[in-house]
């Protein structure tokens, strides 16, 4: 009964789900974190490593990574693939324009990862109280969402400032998840 | 009406509907729905057919059962009278009745085998059983519907005896793979797909009272026998009646009992619990939750529960007393499952009379069984539970809201500092009347003893379930009582532990390991649950600390990983359980001590505990330093590897300053002094990579420490120390080197604070400790530490050099060969040291090397085998000037003596020398100074080292060891390869090298003798000797010869072959004995193998053998053949005669049996050979009366006066054969006629030859040989008669068979005579 198989008795026992946030940098991945563990959002700065934050939603336990959306950290992603269970993709919905592009790329090549197969995927399109900021329907259409043949997904509207929407989003992918895993109860 | 009802505990939501989907993602969802890699990683709907065509085979005994049971029911139902049962079991009803037992058993078993697959199936799931859920119901429910009808249909018809009869029989493998699915994941699960109608409760109870062996006041008869296999069987049932006993109407509504005056149905129920109560297998469990149930039944609580508690109690008590462990389990685990199902109030009453049974935990009955311990603790846990109201602990500490809905909901505003945990802690204290207005019964003083004593139980089980206990107790209990457990805990750390010897810290050796794992377990649980508040966490910390490094020898070994793998719990909960700012005081000391645990552990599991415990820390405090690096780079998979976690990661992770001088302690104080001796290599190792990161630091802090202890009296620490100084000085010099200057001993106070005291080891090193317990070791480390001082350009002062020689030359003599390597290495480092100081090995070094080797008369063999190795590694000058003396020793030494006693007959000394001479010859020809002088000595070696190369090839001498003889035969194949290989280095344009080179018939012999190799018994030989063969065969440019490109397509270059595996080699290599020049050697590997031991090498050489030449022509043809189909036989000029049998047999007699005459290891085979030629016809259709003479005069020569039975059965078989083996005379099989009339003749000589030898051996002195020969003997007249029943000799041939079937061949030999002599004259013609 080591520490490995004590965590991964916790981890059914107790209902946890693991939910990794990902996305470009600045498309506010943080702030949701932050905005759905009651912080301050007013100073954020860029996220150089991970954070990981513990919400009980439903009677599950959620753990929340939120990883580095910058470039060169990009290639750290695939270590916290490791038993994830939901896949939260942030996308600016502000952003430039050629930013789209290579946001489609990284959301299509990591649906690959072996290690992410069958988690359920929410696309929030976060900054959605900005001027100019494209509609839900509009980004889905940009990402090729369509395309997504692998994985459940839903793209959800939102801003992690007002925080409209951000329960909706949550709902849906714990409500995915639990189907999936704790279905039984 | 319908009585469906859905049991609250069993509600599931199956619906498919995705939250606010759009219809396109809803098809998206049903595709990944329908994707079985949906569930992680091992897919079940690939087996899900199997239990369907499980169930679907029993379907036909069940419908015939379903059918027979409706006629049954429909004839009850018209006259449904007391003796009914009786009848209808008389009648026959019963499906197997007209069934011979046999077929129906050999069913059952067919039966079991598919249900046995079926279970190991489910067995992989144990791990990871939840991947399983979304296929349960598929699993479940189709059996239980199935049982559920018949067990109604049984029900009505009320017969007990065929009940019994049917669940033993055909429901057994149902109830068995239910069993097992709740073995696998667990029956709180798979109960729920359970039917749970109240109609089915009756017939369930029925079901399982008949096939109970309860003999029941009431009149139950005992029937069916105590079955052992229906087990599990019994247990299902019990799970099925536990969840049908949670029905929400009153039992007295559904008790059809009740009008007809019998047993109230509760009362059945609880009788039968009870019964199975004290079962000794598995049932007790189930028999457990159906009492506590049952007896939490709103209509059962209040007039059954307290009876069943006191009884439960006293019974537990009482039987103690009785020593009956299986009855006390049961009692004791059905008092801990109600304590838990049942509700506080209603336990209340009568919770006094459930603690008395905690007492028992010091009965030597409970002392002595850890299961009845681990119950008894878990019973006083839920006891305590019982005693205190279910409330979450308000002064707990709590790191903020963590609720994602209330966070969301309250609005953009709102913003909660972390600081918000300790204001919680402040704002609980202030209301602490509430806080302390309950008082605690003094009834759990005694609870949480029975739980702190079981946190130092000897067993894990129970001193993880006291720490759960622990934390669930402490949860309820008010602030101050909470800290009093939790310094008691702290205080159990502390109990025996002693202040180190050195004055400072603690000395950890006599604590209980057992005390500080469950401590841990304890602190970790408090932890995770908000209990171990953060002021004591000052007072906690520092003994995580050092149980993160937990270790206690246990004399070769140690203990401690159980508590280390529990410290690295703790600091997971400390992760999760307090803010950033709480833990800040202690980060630097958790996170390197964690970094150092996680890489430089023993253990694997300990490794990636504190792996998973830093990345936990590293990302929900945020404040390890590097964190993010070091969990990229030291993650779970990177920490498996432990050479690469110690060698790479650990000195990647050395370079952040933080971790530095932690990781080279930790590895220069611990690893380097751990009981595992590769754990101190590892060490060593690591310490020279982590050199380079701080090289004032390795010198003035690490260095000082190891040479002192390099004297040490205790083993592990002067081994570890020896070994780490060599490899650090080695890594200074190379970074000296690096950095352009040229070595660092000159440097500062380095000659005196480094050089002197390094040399001062060498020069006096204690004799004691190179002798004694553990000399090997020390030895061994000490010649590492010469080795690389050496390589390092040590400079020689002193004593130093003739000192480290002595410890060298000495280390040679030893008889580990491990040791020898090293001596041998040291020898060769400190050669070419000399070699830099321009001064060549000391002559008398040499000489003593040299006299070491020679084959004298009672010389040491240990000694031949370290110099013979030392020798190989000699390089420089010293090969100018005494080159040809070291060849002319090595050659001699590598040499099979045969003409002096078997002690200098030892194999490793001339497997060493072969290896020398290899390796001396690949040094010399690589020499780039003074090339003519080297090129000469080569050259005049060269012919006689290949002779000796050759020679060695052929040594096949045994002891008792085995075929010790194959070691000098692998080295002597890798000493041509080399050689090989050499030529082909230097082969191109050096036209003096060339000089080296091989004459072809070399060439030709080499490549025959590895082919013989490559086919014979050991498989390890067969590997080396197919994979030299194929690289002289077609990487050596220079091995030319004639029929290379013929050999080169026989075995081509790119075959994937296994040379190892006898199924294939034999097959592969057979076409190569159409090659007459390969064919003698080949076949005389092939013999050795065909007459080998073992039974697959034997099995399939024989089999490929015979398949070959039955594949041949008898004899060649008179004509030249006709054009062959392979291309390269088309090619040459005159395509070589095609091989024939009569050319194997000539091969096999004239080249093979004739040149081993009385070599047993090839001869006794041969014979065997010969024997199968006979049996398989080859004999025969070679067709050759002289070469039959000629063979039988061999045969006969063999076995002439031998006393080897072996030899004498195989000889008996070949001569058998040539009596009968040969055919008829004027027999014409092959059409190709058989001779002249003198042919005729001859071969009627040569089975009557054949005969006589036989009847010889009837009177030998062995019995044995007397009986196989008699049986033989009779078989061959046997054969003969049936060949040609008309035969004129057929009478006298009759009255021998009877003679040789009458007589009793074990009777002495003197005595059979007579009967001897009278079959010869009966037999000869």
């Amino acid at each position: 009964m080591g520490l490995l198989t004590v965590l991964k008795k916790l981890k059914q026992k107790e209902k946890e789900i693991r939910i990794l946030i990902l996305g470009l940098d600045n498309a506010g991945k943080t702030t949701i974190l932050k905005r759905i563990n009651g912080e301050d959002i007013s100073t954020i700065s860029p996220t150089l490593g991970f954070n990981i934050k513990t919400l009980d939603y439903n009677g599950y336990k959620l753990n929340i990574w939120d990883v580095g959306g910058q470039k060169s950290i990009r290639s750290y992603w695939r270590n916290y693939f490791e038993q994830t269970d939901g896949l939260v993709w942030v996308v600016d919905s502000a952003d430039r324009p050629d930013r789209f592009a290579d946001c489609k790329a990284e959301l299509h090549s990591l649906l690959t990862e072996e290690r992410l197969a069958g988690a359920s995927l929410l696309i929030f399109a976060n900054k959605q109280d900005l001027p100019g900021a494209l509609s839900s329907e509009e980004i889905a259409k940009l990402l090729d969402l369509k395309a997504i043949q692998t994985h459940h997904w839903q793209i959800v509207g939102c801003s992690a400032v007002t925080g409209d929407n951000l329960l909706t989003g949550m709902d849906w992918v714990v409500t995915d998840i639990s189907k999936r895993i704790y279905m039984l109860d | 009406m319908t009585r469906e009802i859905m049991l609250a505990a069993a509600q599931r939501d199956h619906e498919d509907s995705v939250a606010a989907g759009s219809t396109g993602e809803k098809e998206a969802a049903a595709a990944a729905a329908a994707d079985p890699n949906d569930c992680g990683p091992p897919s079940f709907f690939a087996h899900a057919d199997l239990f369907a065509t499980l169930l679907a085979s029993l379907a036909p005994d069940l419908d015939k059962l379903q059918a027979q049971l409706e006629g049954q029911r429909t004839i009850g139902k018209e006259g449904r009278s007391e003796d009914a049962p009786a009848v209808v079991d008389g009648g026959g009803v019963m499906m197997d009745h007209n069934v011979d037992p046999a077929t129906a058993d050999a069913k059952t078993c067919a039966q079991d085998r598919q249900f046995a697959q079926a279970r190991e199936l489910l067995d992989a799931y144990q791990e990871q059983p939840w991947l399983l859920d979304a296929h349960l119901e598929q699993l479940v429910q189709p059996t239980m519907a199935r049982l559920q009808v018949l067990m109604s249909l049984l029900y009505e018809v009320g017969d007990a005896v065929l009940t019994a009869r049917c669940v033993r029989e055909t429901f057994r493998p149902l109830l068995g793979l239910l069993y097992h699915l709740s073995k696998v994941r667990g029956h709180k699960t798979v109960i729920k797909f359970f039917p749970h109608e109240v109609a089915d409760l009756e017939p369930v109870l029925f079901v399982l009272e008949s096939v109970t062996t309860m003999n029941k006041a009431g009149g139950t008869v005992p029937r069916a026998s105590s079955d052992s296999q229906l087990w599990e069987g019994r247990y299902v049932l019990l799970l099925w009646l536990s969840l049908l006993s949670m029905v929400p109407f009153d039992l007295k509504t559904v008790d059809s009992g009740t009008e007809t005056g019998g047993d109230p149905l509760v009362d059945r129920i609880m009788a039968l619990a009870k019964h199975y109560l004290s079962s000794v297998s598995k049932e007790y469990e189930g028999a457990a939750l159906l009492l506590m149930r049952l007896a939490t039944r709103k209509d059962a609580a209040v007039t059954h529960l307290p009876d069943l508690v006191s009884w439960a109690a006293q019974e537990a008590i009482s039987s103690v007393a009785n020593g009956d462990v299986f009855r006390q389990r049961g009692f004791l685990l059905a008092l801990s499952t109600i304590c838990k199902g049942a509700r506080r109030e209603l336990l209340l009453p009568v919770i006094d009379k459930v603690l008395p049974c905690c007492a028992l935990v010091d009965e030597p009955l409970v002392q002595h069984n850890a299961l009845l311990r681990k119950l008894l603790v878990k019973l006083a846990q839920r006891a305590g539970l019982v005693y205190l109201k279910p409330r979450a602990a308000k002064w707990r500490y709590d790191r903020g809201n963590r609720s994602l809905e209330r966070n969301l909901a309250g609005t953009a505003t709102v913003s909660l500092t972390p600081a918000q945990g300790s204001n919680h802690i402040a704002d609980s204290c202030a209301d602490d009347d509430d806080e302390e207005d309950f008082d605690v019964p003094e009834e759990l003083d005694s609870v949480v003893e029975i739980l702190l004593n079981g946190l130092r139980d000897r067993d894990t089980i129970i001193r993880w379930s006291a720490a759960k206990g622990i934390g669930r107790i402490v949860n309820r209990l008010p602030h101050n009582l909470g800290q009093d457990i939790v310094l008691s805990i702290v205080a159990l750390l502390e109990e025996d532990v002693l202040v180190a010897p050195d004055g400072k810290g603690h000395d950890l050796s006599q604590v209980s390991d057992s005390t500080w794992h469950g401590s841990c377990l304890a602190l970790a649980e408090l932890a995770r649950r908000g209990l171990l508040l953060p002021d004591r966490l000052g007072d906690v910390v520092p003994w995580i600390l050092l149980a993160l490094k937990f270790d206690q020898r246990r004399g070769a070994h140690s203990i401690g990983s159980h508590v280390r793998d529990a410290a690295c719990y703790v600091c997971w909960s400390f992760a999760r359980a307090y803010a950033p700012e709480i833990i800040a005081p202690f980060v630097s000391d958790l996170a390197s001590a964690l970094v150092v645990v996680s890489l430089c552990d023993r253990e694997v599991n300990i490794r990636r505990a504190a792996s998973a415990a830093f990345q936990e820390n590293v990302g929900r405090q945020g404040l390890f330093p590097h964190g993010i690096d070091i969990v990229t780079a030291a993650d779970y998979f990177a920490v498996g590897n432990r050479t690469a976690a110690f060698l790479d990661i650990a000195v990647g992770v050395a370079r952040y300053p933080e971790y530095h001088s932690q990781i080279c302690q930790h590895v220069a104080t611990i690893s380097l002094v751990h009981w595992d001796p590769t754990m101190r290599v590892l060490a060593a190792d690591a310490l020279a990579n982590l050199t380079p990161i701080d090289l004032a630091y390795m010198s003035r802090e690490v260095l000082p420490t190891l040479i002192v202890q390099a004297g040490s009296e205790e083993l592990n620490v002067r081994h570890g120390a020896a070994l780490a100084i060599g490899e650090i000085c080695l890594a200074l010099q190379k970074s000296a080197a690096t950095a352009g200057g040229a070595t660092p001993w000159g440097e500062g106070d380095t000659m005196t604070k480094v050089v002197l005291p390094i040399s001062k080891i060498i020069e006096t090193y204690p004799p004691r400790h190179l002798d004694g317990f553990g000399g090997d070791q020390t030895r061994f480390a000490v010649c590492r530490l010469i080795t690389r001082l050496a390589q390092a350009f040590w400079p020689a002062t002193g004593d130093f050099r003739s000192a480290a020689w002595q410890l060298a030359i000495r280390a040679l003599s030893q008889r580990d060969e491990k040791v020898q390597t090293a001596g041998a290495a040291a020898v060769a480092a400190l050669n070419s040291w000399h070699v830099r100081e321009t001064r060549g090995i000391d002559a008398a070094m040499l000489e003593e090397m040299l006299d070491g080797v020679k084959v004298l008369p009672n010389a040491d063999r240990f000694k031949r085998r370290g110099c013979a190795m030392a020798l190989g590694g000699l390089t420089g000058d010293v090969l100018v000037r005494s080159g040809q003396r070291i060849f002319a020793a090595l050659m001699d030494a590598a040499m099979v003596q045969t003409d002096l006693s078997s002690s200098l007959n030892d194999a490793e000394s001339r497997r060493n020398a072969v290896q020398a001479l290899a390796s001396l010859a690949t040094h010399l020809s690589r020499e780039r100074q003074s090339r003519t002088e080297h090129r000469d000595l080569l050259r005049a070696v060269m012919p006689r080292l290949r002779a000796t190369l050759f020679a060695g090839l052929a040594d096949y001498c045994t002891d008792s060891r085995g075929d010790v003889g194959s070691w000098v035969r692998q080295a002597c194949m890798h000493a041509f390869r080399d050689l090989a290989r050499l030529e082909n280095d230097n082969g191109d344009g050096d036209c003096e090298v060339i000089a080296v080179a091989m004459s072809e018939d070399e060439r030709v012999r080499l490549a025959g003798e590895l082919c013989k190799q490559a086919v014979e018994k050991i498989d390890r030989m067969r590997e080396v000797a197919g994979a030299v063969l194929m690289e002289v065969l077609w990487e050596v440019d220079g091995f030319e010869f004639e029929g290379r490109e013929e050999l080169r397509a026989l075995l081509p270059r790119n075959a994937e072959l296994n040379w190892s595996s006898s199924t294939q080699v034999y097959t592969f290599m057979m076409p190569v004995l159409a090659m007459p020049q390969f064919r003698a050697p080949l076949l005389e590997g092939l013999v050795v193998s065909i007459g080998g031991l073992s039974e697959s090498l034997v099995r399939h050489s024989s089999a490929a053998f015979i398949a070959y030449i039955n594949s041949l022509p008898a004899l060649p043809p008179a004509q030249p053949p006709p054009q062959q189909p392979q291309p390269q036989q088309q090619l040459q000029q005159s395509p070589p005669p095609p091989l024939t049998i009569h050319a194997i047999l000539t091969t096999l007699c004239d080249n093979i049996l004739a040149t081993h005459t009385r070599i047993d290891r090839v001869s006794i085979p041969t014979l065997e050979t010969l024997d199968l030629m006979f049996g398989c016809g080859a004999v025969r259709r070679a067709r050759d009366a002289v070469l039959w003479a000629r063979a039988l005069t061999l045969v006969q020569a063999e076995v002439f006066r031998s006393r080897d039975v072996k030899k004498l059965l195989a000889g008996a078989k070949v001569f058998c054969g040539f009596v009968v083996g040969l055919g008829r005379e004027g027999e014409n099989d092959d059409g190709d006629g058989g001779g002249g009339g003198g042919v005729e003749q001859a071969v009627v000589e040569v089975r009557r030859k054949a005969l006589a030898q036989l009847v010889g051996y009837l009177a030998h002195p062995y019995p044995k040989v007397r009986r196989a020969v008699a049986e033989l003997l009779y078989l061959a007249l046997t054969s003969e008669e049936n060949d040609d029943v008309d035969d004129e000799g057929m009478d006298e041939e009759e009255s021998a068979q009877d003679i040789l079937l009458a007589t009793d061949w074990d009777l002495p030999a003197t005595q059979l005579k007579d009967t001897r002599d009278r079959l010869k004259a009966l037999l000869s013609p």
